[in-house]
């Protein structure tokens, strides 16, 4: 394993002097949807990357009801092997690339169209405010897409957030 | 697909620093910008101790300067009463022998009797009887001036004529409370004249 801590990746609320840009949704505390548009959980953080000044991840606490499907997940699949990441108990947290989330403003929701509420279960999640590195990346990476882990794991920050998974397809610039 | 940009705070600090400025300024024109008015009330208080002096030998302009500021300074238009009436008059006594002695003229004789009328304007209570006095000492004053001018300032005869005009203009017939702007007129000549001589 090479990569130690990402560097370029940071909480929004640490870097004071930092803020969403005007004419950007600070979408905190919205809700965020799976693809079938059942709620899992609410937007706590806002993880930048400062280099490139945007928004790559949604720091998103998740509802009671996820981390009891995601034991029954864990259950199920104790046999199969040795999982890096284990959820444990007050590890409530988990990423979701920026790309992969609708905005709807007028409702306050994040609505992750391509993640499903298994998807959410079975993701490796983390404790509030925890540093996140390039590591854990690669596994959510693993969770939501499937078989994509090989040709991103050599990338330095600067590609890998300039994959599609981190890009808007709407009007803005 | 969603895209959520972040920048860079901008400095508050300057913001606050200019509120601030601005506030202070408020203040200062508030609080510490005298009242013109207060200014004749203390002029008035402290003046007419020392206004009697004719051996005032004061430095150049002093009185002169005196005199225009003082008249000057009453934006109220003389005030309403006599005593500003009275004040104007002995400055201008004072500014004009401090010329007059300059000059080595002599007005002596106009003078005194000018500070006799401004002194009952102040001693007789009675409104009626002020317009004569200040007449009087208008006459006096201005007669004083003229020939001065005549004598030292050749080339401030329209200015001196005016004095005079403005002293002849008051009328003893109405009361100094009607014709406190023909009164202010006279004063406001007259320094214009003094500060030419000098």
């Amino acid at each position: 394993m090479t990569d130690k801590k990402n560097k370029s990746l940071f909480y929004l609320h640490e870097l004071s002097d930092y803020k969403v840009a005007d004419d950007y949704p600070d979408v905190r505390d919205w809700e965020v949807k799976d693809a079938d548009n059942r709620t899992v959980g609410k937007v706590d953080g806002l993880l930048v990357n400062k280099d490139a000044e945007r928004v790559v991840y949604l720091d998103v606490e998740v509802d009671e009801d996820v981390i009891e499907a995601g034991h029954d997940t864990y259950a199920a699949e104790a046999s199969d092997g040795v999982h890096e990441f284990l959820n444990e108990d007050g590890e409530s947290h988990l990423i979701v690339p920026i790309g992969m989330v609708n905005l709807d403003e007028g409702n306050k929701i994040a609505l992750a169209s391509q993640i499903n509420y298994e998807t959410f279960a079975k993701t490796s999640r983390f404790s509030k405010g925890t540093d996140l590195d390039r590591d854990y990346e690669l596994v959510v990476f693993s969770n939501y897409f499937p078989g994509s882990t090989d040709k991103v794991s050599n990338e330095d920050a600067g590609d890998f957030y300039k994959r599609k998974e981190f890009e808007s397809t709407s009007g803005r610039s | 697909m969603a895209e959520i940009k972040i920048e860079k705070k901008k400095a508050i600090w300057p913001w606050i620093l200019a509120g601030l400025l601005v506030f202070a300024v408020i203040i200062y024109f508030l609080f510490f910008r005298s009242d013109t008015d207060d200014n004749v009330a203390d002029n008035t208080a402290t003046t007419v101790a020392d206004s009697t002096n004719f051996a005032n030998t004061s430095e150049n302009n002093n009185t002169v300067d005196a005199f225009v500021t003082y008249v000057n300074s009453d934006t109220a238009t003389m005030g309403l009463d006599h005593v500003f009436t009275h004040n104007a008059l002995i400055k201008l006594i004072d500014a004009t022998k401090e010329t007059a002695d300059k000059q080595s003229f002599d007005v002596q004789a106009d003078l005194d009797k000018a500070k006799e009328d401004a002194d009952k304007i102040n001693d007789d209570p009675v409104a009626t009887t002020h317009a004569d006095y200040i007449k009087d000492a208008t006459t006096k004053l201005s007669t004083a001036l003229q020939n001065m001018q005549q004598a030292k300032y050749p080339q401030l005869s329209a200015e001196s004529q005016k004095v005079k005009d403005a002293s002849n203009n008051i009328s003893t017939a109405d009361l100094t409370l009607d014709q406190k702007h023909t009164v202010k007129t006279f004063f406001n000549d007259a320094a214009d004249l003094l500060k030419k001589m000098n």
